[in-house]
């Protein structure tokens, strides 16, 4: 155990901290997605051009080729400079990473980590949620090109983005999850049709994506043929930790903004505000623990596996103590932020859902950790 | 930074758990109740025999010079076997209290040499502030240790002492004549106040996680309807919970172990506080749950698990219970803001 910066680590935070005190932008975040979007990316865009974002992917595809622990520092000082949110789409060029060719890995991932092409995660259907392994996309080979029909559903900024990794059966006649194979569709290619879906707090996250005869060349299947599962659970294990999806920081910043709004309300404030958000803080500060005690076991270059149910759960019971709370503190119908804070309230409630459902991430732990005995599916 | 036990901690909780395994295979926890003090004698001599009671107190002054992670693997170690020795009273709040707020050498290296010494707090088993009257983790014939009104850590000898033991058998509580007590605002009675709610966290982790091996033990074994138990996906999820809790317990468990001794005052109240609330109220859910996936025979004597969750009642009460450390917490989120 040695949580002090190395000398290299130290420089690396200065050199951020000045960084982000020129750099932070002084108008606040918009509240509205169609406002934060552009918001968020603009920042994420400078951010990547000072050599911010990517800090752990290799040089040559346009990352930084420095360590977690980076990430790990980059976390807590967005944190507690208040920065803008990050996209959090961090961990989808992982997959391109491990599995590209370097053709791939050359064309695709430095406008990815450049936030200059932005790519979505096309796995869920709407027969396939939780049961992911059932999904019926259909790609079949004709010539040099894949044929894919199907529909997707809840892809993340599908509205916004300019590739999918999408998930399709290719082998009808093997087992369920051994039929898979991962494919980079560009959604501007005919026979793609984006339609939004609003969720329960306005924004227009996510999206349908309908496939019909899409043609794409066969250079643009990821990894061999089959290797969708795999692909598909590295994803999603990345995707369950807080710092990949820039998560931590997003939380801090809530959590000052809160108690702000404490301060504003009242300088006495009662014992059980100060316990709820007592609460909260210790919460966040066993989610950066956490995050440390995760990141410094991937130091060996292991990609995460099974246990990042723990972090996504303990990510998901952050937001939703952090939301309790503002519930709790805005029960004044004249309060401000009032409307802004229920809209995050309703979001956090998706935090148990994508991702892999809060059941989900339990039957993971008890029997791929535990080793209970397994139940169907 | 790195976040990771070395080999030499990873040995020594291995160690720990051996003896533990072996000690209590002969002469399970819950004899400790009504042996005159037999089992935890002897606990407490192997303890010391191994260098493992001074762990905090610089070898200078007669310790071993270890660390307080060092200290916590071995309290965590000792809560999942749910060990009836003194452990975090003594070995981490008492000599923490006489190593960073100026107590007498002496007394430290008596302590190092295994001779009891209790600390003193308030009747709810707060940080006193102006008298102690409750010694915690008490032994017969032990000594306690409080702040002195001045900020000193004084050792007193007890009188009237009157043993406590409704909540938790194992870990004696016992009320003494009031003795003149002082609030930790010294950077060092800081400091062993952090590093007090950081191994009552280590403790707390290896109870549930005690907890934690016992279910799934049993839910393995245990069959009903001609299937383990553990194949119910609602026994499985109690399982997955109990495992979330203690992974969880860990990570702030040991990062303020690292921060309680290391970083910045501030900072290492405010991660020493997370972890004791944190693992407070974990521990106490774990062995809850624990007992449910017992069923029946959880809520007996004949089992320990009611030693357990005894045992988590207490540690989470000691040092101020949630309340200490919240407030704390909160307003160190409140001066930022
Ligand atoms: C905000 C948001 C963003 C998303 N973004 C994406 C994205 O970018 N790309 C993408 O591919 N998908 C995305 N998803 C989809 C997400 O992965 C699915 O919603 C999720 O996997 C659950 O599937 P479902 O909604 O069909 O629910 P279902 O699977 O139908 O689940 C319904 C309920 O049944 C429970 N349940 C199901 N199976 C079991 C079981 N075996 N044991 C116990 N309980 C069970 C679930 O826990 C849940 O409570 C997103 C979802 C949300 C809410």
């Amino acid at each position: 155990m040695d949580l002090r910066d190395s000398p290299k680590e130290a420089r690396f935070r200065a050199r951020l901290c000045a960084w982000l005190k020129e750099n932070l932008p002084t108008d606040p975040e918009p509240t509205v997605l169609a406002e934060r979007w552009p918001y968020m990316r603009e920042f994420q865009q400078r951010l990547y051009r000072s050599g911010w974002v990517a800090l752990s992917y290799p040089k040559e595809v346009g990352g930084q080729g420095l360590g977690p622990m980076e990430e790990a520092i980059l976390s807590e000082e967005l944190g507690k400079a208040n920065a803008p949110s990050l996209l959090p789409l961090g961990h989808l060029g992982r997959p391109l990473l491990s599995y590209g060719t370097d053709e791939q890995r050359r064309r695709y991932l430095p406008p990815l980590l450049a936030s200059d092409e932005i790519w979505c995660q096309g796995f869920s259907e709407p027969q396939a949620g939780s049961d992911l392994a059932s999904l019926r996309t259909r790609a079949v080979r004709e010539g040099d090109e894949w044929v894919l029909n199907g529909h997707k559903i809840w892809t993340s900024y599908a509205a916004f983005a300019d590739f999918c990794l999408l998930l399709a059966r290719t082998d009808p006649d093997a087992v369920r999850h051994r039929g898979i194979s991962a494919f980079i569709v560009p959604l501007s290619t005919p026979g793609v049709t984006v339609r939004p879906i609003v969720l329960a707090n306005g924004d227009e996250e996510f999206a349908e994506i309908f496939l019909d005869d899409v043609r794409i060349p066969e250079a643009n299947m990821l990894g061999r043929p089959a290797d969708g599962w795999r692909i598909a659970m590295d994803v999603v294990n990345y995707e369950r930790g807080a710092v990949e999806t820039g998560y931590l920081p997003k939380f801090e910043r809530y959590l000052s903004e809160l108690a702000a709004v404490v301060k504003t309300q009242t300088s006495t404030p009662d014992r059980a505000i100060l316990r709820a958000l007592g609460e909260a803080a210790a919460a966040l500060e066993v989610l950066r623990m956490h995050c440390l005690r995760t990141l410094s076991d991937r130091v060996s270059g292991a990609p995460p596996g099974p246990e990042s149910s723990i972090d996504k759960l303990l990510m998901t019971a952050v937001e939703q103590k952090l939301m309790a709370l503002s519930l709790s503190l805005l029960t004044d119908t004249t309060a401000p932020g009032r409307a802004e804070w229920f809209d995050r309230y309703l979001y956090g409630r998706a935090g148990s859902i994508y991702g892999g459902s809060a059941q989900i991430q339990r039957n993971i732990l008890a029997e791929r950790l535990l080793g209970l005995p397994r139940s169907p599916g | 930074m790195h976040f990771a036990l070395s080999e030499d901690q990873r040995i020594l909780q291995q160690t720990i758990d051996e003896v533990s395994a072996q000690l209590f295979a002969d002469s399970p926890v819950g004899n400790a109740r009504a042996d005159g003090g037999a089992l935890r004698a002897k606990l407490w001599s192997k303890l010391v025999e191994l260098d493992l009671v001074g762990l905090l107190v610089p070898e200078h002054q007669g310790g071993a010079g270890g660390s307080l992670t060092d200290a916590c693997v071995v309290a965590e170690a000792l809560g999942r076997h749910i060990a009836p020795v003194p452990y975090v009273g003594t070995a981490i709040a008492a000599a923490a209290l006489l190593r960073f707020a100026g107590g007498p050498g002496e007394s430290l290296a008596a302590l190092c040499r295994g001779e009891a010494y209790s600390v003193l707090l308030g009747g709810q088993l707060e940080d006193p502030v102006a008298t102690a009257t409750v010694a915690f983790d008490w032994v017969d014939g032990a000594q306690g240790v409080a702040l002195s009104p001045d900020g000193l850590a004084t050792v007193h000898d007890l009188v009237d002492v009157d043993p406590i033991t409704d909540v938790d058998p194992l870990h004696r509580l016992c009320r003494v004549r009031p003795v003149p007590a002082g609030a930790a605002s010294s950077e060092g009675a800081r400091r062993a106040r952090a590093a007090a709610w950081t191994g009552a966290a280590a403790f707390l982790t290896g109870l549930a996680d005690g907890a934690l091996r016992q279910a799934l033990d049993y839910a393995r074994q245990r069959e009903q309807y001609d299937r383990p138990i553990g194949s119910f996906q609602a026994v499985k999820h109690l399982c997955a919970d109990m495992l979330f809790d203690v992974e969880t317990c860990r990570s702030i468990t040991y990062g303020a172990s690292w921060a309680a001794e290391h970083a910045p005052i501030d900072e290492a109240e405010r991660v020493a506080s997370a972890a004791k609330c944190y693992t407070g109220a974990a521990a106490i859910r774990v062995c809850e749950t624990g007992i449910q996936v017992l069923g029946g025979i959880g809520v007996t004597q004949e089992h320990d698990a009611h030693l357990r969750l005894r045992s988590a009642h207490l540690h989470h009460a000691a040092f101020g219970n949630l309340d200490a450390p919240l407030m704390l917490l909160a307003g160190r989120v409140l001066d930022k803001a």
